[in-house]
């Protein structure tokens, strides 16, 4: 016969047909808890989020990118937690000057030995205080850094431009 | 072209002082506006040194960027007249890091982390010292973010003057004896 006896026999007595043989494991707890990377969804759906904030962290060289390029981690690497603990006060200090202005997250590319900083910028201000901003985090930065910092940024009107969903 | 131009500037930016001393020089020689003076032709040089091969190791966290940097390598190589030998791909290594998920006990809880690094060799084959050098500073100077090069170079010498005459003979005698 084309069908498989079990299942014909199962089928006339309108009971369940018998599953294929597997034995399948739990790769993750019963009920995951992990919360990392992750933002909880509101009732009234209007918290927005960034495509960065929207993939957790597990879709990492997946669907989303890094925020920050240098070599100190590749095999043989070398200075990796000044790399580490430079970034995290060049993402302060950018954090605290641009004053909500930021709405991507600030990407810091290492080549040679100057540090290169983007990110997207509302324009929320004068054109002028920009640029007096942009010329202040460079000097103070590269003052402190020991290195040559360049910003590149890139503007845009309003908030919505960066806002992949809500939830 | 800025990049180039950050890079003789190093780390000093321009002070007052410096800011006039530029505006109020005039027409100056070039030594004397702070550019690099042109090798003077008539001076005798040290002889240029020949590479049989030249190896760059290249590694980074990410293959497609690798691989457009090596095809960019090949393409400047073709422009520039040097020869490539083989491109090889060595083994990829991942390190991978189980550490605690928690800043205090929960042991049975952990996270794994994983750094992936891969390789690419390329080999260029027959170089003089000043074209290895133009090669070199060219493709450094391009080196994307996240890719680290490590050349291995490969001089051909002459015979060093000790080895290339024979010992005294009296010498050779008595250690004989």
């Amino acid at each position: 016969m084309d069908v498989e006896p079990d299942r014909l026999i199962a089928s006339v007595l309108r009971i369940a047909p018998p599953e294929p043989p597997c034995r399948p494991i739990h790769l993750t707890a019963a009920c995951s808890k992990v919360s990392s990377g992750r933002y909880k969804v509101t009732r009234s759906k209007n918290k927005p989020l960034t495509y960065e904030q929207a993939n957790p962290p597990h879709y990492l060289f997946v669907r989303k990118g890094f925020n920050s390029f240098n070599t100190s981690n590749l095999k043989d690497g070398v200075r990796p937690s000044e790399s580490a603990m430079e970034d995290m006060f060049i993402r302060k200090f950018i954090s605290g000057t641009w004053h909500n202005m930021f709405l991507s997250e600030v990407i810091i590319k290492r080549q040679l030995n100057m540090i290169r900083i983007s990110g997207i910028v509302v324009r929320n201000i004068l054109p002028r205080k920009m640029y007096f901003l942009i010329g202040y985090t460079e000097e103070m930065l590269t003052n402190w850094l020991q290195c040559p910092v360049k910003l590149e940024l890139q503007t845009t009107d309003s908030r919505e431009d960066v806002v992949f969903k809500y939830i | 072209m800025s990049r180039i131009r950050l890079i003789q500037l190093g780390s000093s930016c321009l002070s007052k002082a410096n800011f006039q001393n530029i505006c109020s020089s005039g027409f100056k020689a070039p030594a004397a506006r702070g550019l690099q003076v042109p090798a003077d032709p008539t001076r005798r040089q040290r002889p240029d040194l020949l590479y049989s091969r030249l190896e760059l190791e290249l590694r980074a966290h990410d293959p497609a960027v690798l691989d457009s940097y090596v095809t960019f390598l090949q393409q400047a190589a073709r422009h520039l007249g040097v020869t490539t030998g083989k491109l090889w791909e060595p083994p990829r290594h991942y390190q991978r890091l189980s550490l605690l998920k928690s800043v205090h006990i929960f042991a049975k809880h952990k996270v794994q982390y994983e750094a992936r690094t891969y390789f690419r060799v390329l080999e260029l084959l027959r170089l003089t010292g000043s074209t290895a050098d133009t090669y070199l500073e060219y493709t450094q100077r391009m080196l994307p973010e996240g890719i680290a090069m490590k050349v291995s170079r490969h001089a051909r010498e002459s015979l060093p003057e000790h080895l290339s005459q024979r010992p005294d003979q009296s010498e050779s005698d008595g250690k004989s004896a």
